[in-house]
């Protein structure tokens, strides 16, 4: 019968084939950890942690010195083994590979460039790893240096660089050999803060440009805010919740993804018959909130800029009334203004988390005040508009908020 | 204008007679004294002896000088001497950069124990560490009958020599690479292996000329230190002139013959020699303190 046929068939069942194994190489995402978990002696470092990368996207990893998480861009990386747990890159399991062989960048925090060579011999490194000839190195180095507007230093030592120079050579050295990934260890914590802001958003350029699926750590929310498609929030080595800046800062999990990503807000209460009870106060809860059981303990969260102030409560532009209060401090911080407000009701405090010190719960059963400052934030037409100094004595409101179930044993979070 | 006013008040300030200004005068004599004497005891102790050997060695004029060392016990004894040490040199280079690399980098048990035992000819007298070679190699020693069936004489010989000046010069490049080492840290390296070089690769780009200067310092030490071991050699080679005599062990033979010149032309050979490594070594330390 027919050969020609079953050649054709032959051909088109290759062709599909074909097809598969390339879509899912190219529908598997850049990386993949799967139950990572690390343990350096009787201490676990890192437990369960699961996450996709996809092509082209930039995930942030958020947490604390200590929370793991450049162990676990160690892991990726190959540089330090997993006790359990997979790493994927582009579909194909990379948990017994060497560092060499996984074909991924890295970014380190500092001193990481080759103090030795110049800066073209760096960023040329990998190619000639690769065993590429003279001219695709000279072509793809002379690209990298335009892409980081280096061109002119190309002769430099490390030694003669900036820090943020440096940096933008790491990038360009860790790109030229078109890696799987990118990974970044913190690598603008180094730098002075106006530098690092525009480093960041060249880099983000950079990797949009060129397609590059990374792996970011930081332990600068702002940062983390500004770079992340995702953000991933690590607390000791556990991942809280991974979601994209606006649902990680609008929708936190819980308290800790709450106060880490921004300021918290956070006030103690009882849930009674679909009503939160603060002491005197009575809130209607807001729509997305579930149901809980009559007399649980719960907490509500809001935001600075979620607070509503004026002078009268007729006026008051909110959904949900506070209370009464007096303004303890103003600061201008630029854009908008800072204010401390007392609250008067007489309400259980168990937190009030400002962007840098370290979020704490205290020991409710031994906290009971009277009053409390909130940290609230308006702009700066809103400040114009009605100016408040200390002392005043206003009425709040909140335009929204989260409600969290509290379970009255937790302790510090530090 | 303000650059100008600037000027003005220095210039009237320096000029001005206070107090620090004549006690600084003060102290810079008694500074001075201090330096002074200071560079006395460097003469007196350092070129002191300089001197002398060069007045010894040509007391009689330069043919007798020349005559002495370039008789034949002479230079067998300088090439004896240059030998050992240079092949010291190489070896303890090679191995040294393998323990300094070991201590620097990994992280295991005992790794204190060995770092202490890196210095353990610091602490030990040359003589008895050619005492202790006698004992393993020597008749009756622990290891005598495998040398005995490699074919190879260690006492009393080159092998055991070597084993000597190995031993007495073994920790100087240990002990200048492994700080470095660790200053330059693993970044560089951990960059490299991403990027897909190998350890060898790693070795060769990125650690090997991070470590140079620290590396030819140590390099330079071990061959001075060779070149001036006595008591280990002596001990161990029986100092049979023409055989195994080294440089050295000539001087003290010199000496006991009362051959002054001799000795004194020897001395300052080695001398020249070794005094050159050391200026050597300055101009390697000056570019690790520029690093």
């Amino acid at each position: 019968m027919d050969n020609k046929l079953s050649q054709t068939l032959e051909l088109v069942e290759n062709m599909l084939i074909n097809k598969k194994t390339e879509n899912v190489e190219s529908s598997s995402p850049a990386i993949s950890v799967r139950n990572l978990s690390r343990k350096f002696g009787a201490q676990e470092v890192l437990s369960n942690i699961n996450f996709d990368i996809a092509e082209g996207e930039l995930l942030v990893l958020l947490g604390q010195s200590g929370s793991g998480k450049t162990t676990i861009l160690r892991c990726i990386a190959g540089l330090d083994q997993a006790n359990g747990g997979e790493v994927y890159l582009k579909g194909k399991s990379a948990t017994y590979l060497s560092p060499q062989k996984r074909n991924i960048g890295v970014v380190f925090q500092e001193r990481d460039l080759f103090q030795r060579m110049t800066v073209e011999e760096n960023i040329g490194f990998g190619l000639k790893l690769r065993k590429a000839s003279k001219k695709e190195i000279t072509n793809i180095v002379d690209e990298m240096l335009e892409l980081i507007n280096m061109t002119e230093h190309r002769h430099k030592y490390p030694k003669q660089l900036s820090g943020g120079q440096c940096q933008r050579v790491a990038l360009a050295r860790a790109l030229a050999y078109k890696p799987k990934a990118l990974l970044f260890d913190e690598p603008f914590s180094a730098l002075d803060p106006m530098i690092r802001v525009g480093l960041r958003r060249e880099v983000r350029l950079l990797l949009r440009k060129m397609n590059v699926a990374a792996l970011f750590i930081t332990h600068d929310q702002e940062e983390a805010l500004e770079l992340g498609d995702q953000i991933a929030i690590l607390n000791k080595g556990h991942i809280e919740q991974i979601g994209t800046p606006f649902e990680l800062y609008n929708n936190p999990k819980n308290e800790f993804v709450a106060s880490f990503l921004g300021t918290a807000n956070i006030l103690l209460g009882n849930w009674y018959q679909n009503t939160i009870i603060i002491e005197a106060l009575h809130l209607k809860p807001p729509r997305s909130t579930s149901t809980f059981a009559n007399n649980q303990p719960v907490k509500i969260i809001f935001r600075p800029e979620d607070v509503v102030l004026d002078f009268q409560p007729q006026l008051l532009d909110s959904p949900y009334y506070l209370g009464q209060g007096i303004v303890k401090d103003v600061s201008y911080i630029g854009p908008s203004e800072r204010l401390t407000i007392q609250l008067m009701s007489c309400v259980t405090q168990i937190a009030n988390n400002v962007v840098n010190p370290k979020p704490r719960i205290k020991l409710i059963e031994n906290n009971y005040e009277k009053s409390f400052p909130l940290t609230v934030m308006r702009s700066k037409w809103k400040a114009n508009q009605m100016r408040l100094s200390i002392g005043d004595q206003i009425v709040i409101g909140l335009k929204d908020y989260q409600v969290f179930p509290h379970y009255p044993s937790e302790i510090n979070l530090s | 204008m303000p650059e100008a006013n600037k000027v003005n008040i220095d210039t009237h300030i320096s000029s001005l007679p206070s107090k620090e200004n004549i006690q600084t005068s003060r102290l810079s004599i008694i500074e001075r004294i201090l330096v002074l004497i200071v560079l006395l005891y460097a003469i007196a102790l350092l070129l002191g002896p300089l001197v002398a050997i060069a007045y010894g060695a040509f007391s009689e004029g330069i043919n007798v000088f020349w005559q002495q060392i370039t008789s034949a016990d002479a230079l067998n004894a300088l090439k004896l001497t240059l030998i050992l040490s240079v092949s010291a040199t190489l070896i303890n280079t090679v191995f040294g950069l393998v323990i300094g690399w070991v201590l620097a980098r990994d992280k295991f048990r005992g790794q204190r124990i060995i770092n202490g035992l890196v210095d353990l000819p610091f602490a030990v007298s040359p003589i008895i560490s050619g005492f202790m070679l006698i004992l393993l190699f020597g008749r009756g020693g622990w290891f005598s009958s495998i040398a005995d069936k490699l074919g190879i004489t260690v006492v009393f010989a080159l092998p055991g020599m070597l084993l000597a000046t190995i031993f007495v010069s073994l920790p100087f490049v240990i002990r200048e690479i492994v700080p470095v080492l660790i200053q330059v840290g693993v970044n560089q390296e951990n960059a490299a292996y991403t990027m897909g070089a190998n350890g060898l690769q790693v070795f060769w780009h990125i650690t090997l000329p991070s470590i140079r200067w620290g590396l030819l310092s140590g390099m330079s030490l071990t061959f001075a230190r060779a070149m001036g071991e006595f008591g280990a050699v002596v001990v161990v080679s029986g100092g049979v002139k023409m055989l195994s005599e080294t440089a050295t062990l000539f001087i003290y033979r010199s000496l006991d013959d009362r051959n002054y010149i001799g000795s004194c032309a020897m001395a300052l050979v080695l001398v020249a020699i070794s005094f050159s490594v050391m200026m050597l070594m300055e101009v390697f330390k000056k570019k690790i303190d520029k690093s």
